[in-house]
């Protein structure tokens, strides 16, 4: 697990051999099921190690149905329809659903395609939004692309509604351009104003998607030096289209994946095997998975826990159950208001996830997990007791913990598990995955 | 923000018998340096209307701009020594203090070509520079970074970090007085020692923010504590505002170890319906600063610490259709304490000479920048500011 630094760039993405490249054990598994998923659940970590590093990606990765329990939730949280409920129903599928692998993406596209229902102000299209990601999440990006800018929650968020022949509103051009597809200093403003109006007339009505044909611009328009009567579908392919947005996304995904600094040699190699993947995300993020650099040693436990990592991810791991209607306030204190990203930018993720509030968040959130009150989740202590504290490490640090630190909080916690599990959940080193 | 005043009775001296290890402990740890200035920073988000806050109720292009929303002459509170200028009704506890000297109104700030957006003006004031390009270091994380001894800073607020704290230096970020009990009781002060004796070890890099961090959030915790045990000799406002100066005015009296203080109100952005709301806004702020004074008088302390009061943009002269006021530029700011020079400084607002229906500015709040670090902190400004900003002369 020491080579992948060693190798230069092209091969660092090359796929993880084990033996070859380090070894294929309960760390390595575990650290696919917290990047893929959230946290590392004995039996799903057990799993993955019995696949091995080339299967077990797809096996995480590939579409599932929704569970009859799932679908009930689903239903009747959309019944009540407000954001707590439709947070509720999301943060329920996380923790007890059967695809958290697919959540967890979902929740990447939620950061990318930031909507907040601040200004949405219909929960359920939020919902729709939500599940266009889980649908189409592992697809090819060019559709889903297509998908979110027929989105009406999307729409409405970026003021699609105003953008009309003759008065051009360029922010979803804008955003479609910096934030969506290319980044910062791979367009001109003038870009910006010729696909505002190629977009004119991609409108909402009565909560769907209405190509108002009046208000479209039909006249002649330059994008990137080409000039046509070009329509929204055309601005979405050339943007797609360009080796920047390659990059872009590519960097965009490893970042959120694998988490190691990514040099520009790097950076050219990720835009490579994403367009060896020809856009498609999933085919890509099994290739991410299962790459050297992904099991490297400074990959480990490099990125900084999300509150979703953090709150989802211990209760998975200790096998714990919840309310669910909690959750989305407990990871809110942390940070993270789910379908409520601070700004079409999302989430200031890595570093900025911990200030001393949400840090005294999270330490009132593993308190709670062993205080026993009412509204505490349910955690399996008698199973956890049973198995001991060898089990216990086992289960939060796999890959162990600095032996000071480690006879530090067992003898202060005096064969308290509740307490230990609490101290573990707290240390610094756990804040990251 | 959530802090309860049952929650302050419980860490009250009367509750000492009772009170568990952990706060034994913190009460009996040596009180800090008490002798460096104290600076209070108060945020108004949103863009707090300043032609209806220090009112130029002599002008009558102010009366005819806004023909629903203006002051009636007869309602604006004098200003003691000003013919032309006074205070919104709602804020006699600030006349009091300008009548005693220990109120500055510095007229006119803004700075040059005027943000209209909240989030880019507001991030122009954090940072000192309105060419901001990406959000790094803010002015007063800087002026941390610049004199590690002897500054610290706390933020006290539910929202994130502001910028204006960012940079090398943690901020510990105090949201609610909960937190407390969490490290406190029998179970609390276990958790509390485990996690102390966990992170006295350094850690690579990367964990080591994280245990940065958290060893500065239980030492603040700690003190906190301890200074929110002196009950306050005044009455606070009950609202949000009210409670959060309450801390601030314990943690200056109490000799909390902050050089720096942040804090904000929110609600100004008063686009429709202003007059009820705006009325409600500034009596909660003029009780809740001279509340805040009273206090630190009564403690000795009034003469070192600086209360700033600034807002992001000022609004529009004409009100708008909605009975409110839109996004403007130049507006007052407030500095309040004992060594103040009191009274009206700057050229008062010309609504003869407007910019597209705005105020033009007078004074780049970067001198009011300049002039607080330098006279309270002894920083080089123009290092601090990148640039050359003329020192007002305020303090006495």
């Amino acid at each position: 697990m020491t080579r992948g630094k060693l190798l230069p760039p092209g091969q660092r993405l090359e796929p993880y051999v084990p033996g070859e490249d380090g070894p294929w054990d309960y760390p390595a598994a575990a650290h696919l099921a917290r990047r893929a998923a959230f946290g590392a659940p004995k039996e799903l970590v057990n799993k993955l190690l019995e696949l091995g590093p080339h299967r077990a990606p797809a096996f995480l990765l590939r579409g599932r149905d929704e569970t009859p329990e799932m679908k009930a939730v689903a239903d009747s949280r959309r019944r009540i329809g407000n954001t707590e409920a439709i947070q509720t129903w999301w943060a329920h599928r996380m923790l007890r659903g059967n695809h958290p692998a697919m959540d967890k993406l979902a929740l990447f596209w939620h950061d990318h395609f930031a909507t907040s229902d601040t200004k949405v102000r219909d929960s359920r299209l939020m919902m729709d939004q939500v599940r266009l990601f889980l649908r189409e999440g592992t697809g090819h990006f060019h559709a889903l692309a297509q998908s979110i800018a027929k989105d009406p929650a999307m729409i409405i968020w970026l003021d699609g509604n105003s953008n009309r022949r003759g008065k051009p509103n360029e922010n979803f051009a804008r955003e479609l351009m910096e934030l969506f597809t290319l980044g910062v200093g791979n367009y001109t403003e003038e870009d910006i104003k010729e696909a505002a109006r190629a977009f004119t007339g991609w409108h909402v009505k009565n909560r769907k998607f209405w190509f108002n044909k009046r208000a479209h611009d039909t006249g002649a328009k330059t994008l990137f030096g080409f000039t046509g009567n070009l329509d929204g579908d055309y601005v979405l392919r050339a943007c797609l289209e360009k080796r920047a947005g390659a990059e872009f996304i590519a960097g965009k995904l490893f970042d959120y994946y694998v988490g190691t600094p990514v040099s520009p040699e790097l950076r050219k190699s990720l835009a490579e095997l994403y367009l060896a993947s020809f856009h498609n995300i999933g085919p890509f993020l099994e290739k991410l998975l299962s790459s050297r650099e992904f099991y490297s040693a400074p990959a480990r436990r490099a990125i900084m826990s999300s509150p979703a990592d953090f709150t989802i991810g211990t209760l998975r791991t200790l096998g714990a159950t919840a309310g669910s209607d909690r959750l989305p306030a407990e990871m809110s204190r942390m940070g993270m208001d789910l379908l409520r990203p601070p700004s079409v930018k999302g989430w200031q993720k890595g570093k900025s996830w911990l200030n001393s509030n949400t840090l005294l968040s999270r330490y009132r959130f593993a308190s709670m997990l062993g205080s026993g009150t009412e509204n505490a989740p349910r955690v399996p202590w008698d199973k956890i007791e049973k198995e001991g504290v060898d089990e216990l490490f086992k289960l939060f640090f796999p890959e162990g913990l600095a032996g000071r630190i480690r006879k530090t909080i067992t003898d202060e916690a005096g064969g308290d598990l509740k307490l230990l599990v609490t101290a573990l959940v707290e240390l610094p080193e756990y804040q990251y995955i | 923000m959530k802090l309860e005043r049952r929650e302050f009775l419980k860490l009250s001296g009367a509750g000492l018998a009772l009170a568990p290890g952990f706060l034994l402990e913190a009460a009996q740890e040596a009180a800090p340096a008490t002798d460096g200035h104290r600076l209070v920073v108060l945020q108004l988000t949103g863009g707090n209307d300043g032609l209806n806050t220090v009112i130029p109720f002599e002008d009558d292009s102010y009366h005819r701009s806004r023909p629903a929303l203006a002051i009636p002459k007869a309602r604006v509170l004098r200003l003691e020594g000003s013919t032309e200028m006074g205070l919104h009704p709602a804020m006699e506890g600030m006349q009091a203090l300008y009548r005693e000297g220990h109120l500055a109104v510095i007229q006119g700030i803004g700075y040059p070509n005027p943000d209209r957006s909240h989030f880019r003006s507001m991030d122009i004031w954090h940072s000192a520079n309105p060419s901001i390009k990406e959000k790094g270091k803010g002015w007063l994380g800087k002026s941390l970074e610049t004199k590690p001894a002897e500054l610290n800073a706390v933020h006290i607020g539910g929202e994130s970090l502001p910028l204006a704290l960012h940079g090398e230096r943690h901020v510990a970020s105090i949201q609610n007085l909960d937190f407390i009990e969490l490290l406190s009781g029998s179970k609390g002060s276990r958790l509390k020692k485990i996690l102390r004796a966990a992170n006295s070890d350094p850690r690579p890099q990367r964990e080591d923010y994280v245990r940065g961090l958290a060893n500065e959030t239980l030492d603040s915790l700690d003190k906190i504590l301890k200074v929110s045990r002196n009950p306050a000799p005044v009455e606070y406002p009950a609202s949000e505002l009210g409670r959060k100066m309450k801390l601030a005015g314990q943690m200056v009296s109490g000799g909390y170890p902050a050089r720096i203080l942040y804090l904000s109100q929110g609600g100004y952005d008063t686009h429709a319906r202003q007059g009820d709301v705006h009325t409600g806004l500034l009596g909660d702020l003029s009780g809740a600063l001279t509340a805040f004074y009273r206090h630190v008088e009564k403690t000795g302390a009034a003469e070192r610490v600086t209360v700033m009061v600034f807002s992001e943009f000022g609004r529009r002269v004409k009100e708008n259709a909605s009975l409110g006021t839109d996004h403007g530029c130049a507006a007052p700011m407030f500095l309040l304490s004992g060594k103040i020079k009191g009274g009206l400084h700057g050229p008062s607002p010309d609504l003869s000479n407007l910019d597209r229906g705005d105020l033009r500015f007078t004074i780049d709040f970067r001198r009011v920048y300049a002039t607080l670090v330098e006279e309270l902190f002894r920083i080089d400004s123009k290092k601090l500011l990148g640039g050359s900003f003329d020192k007002l002369g305020l303090f006495t």
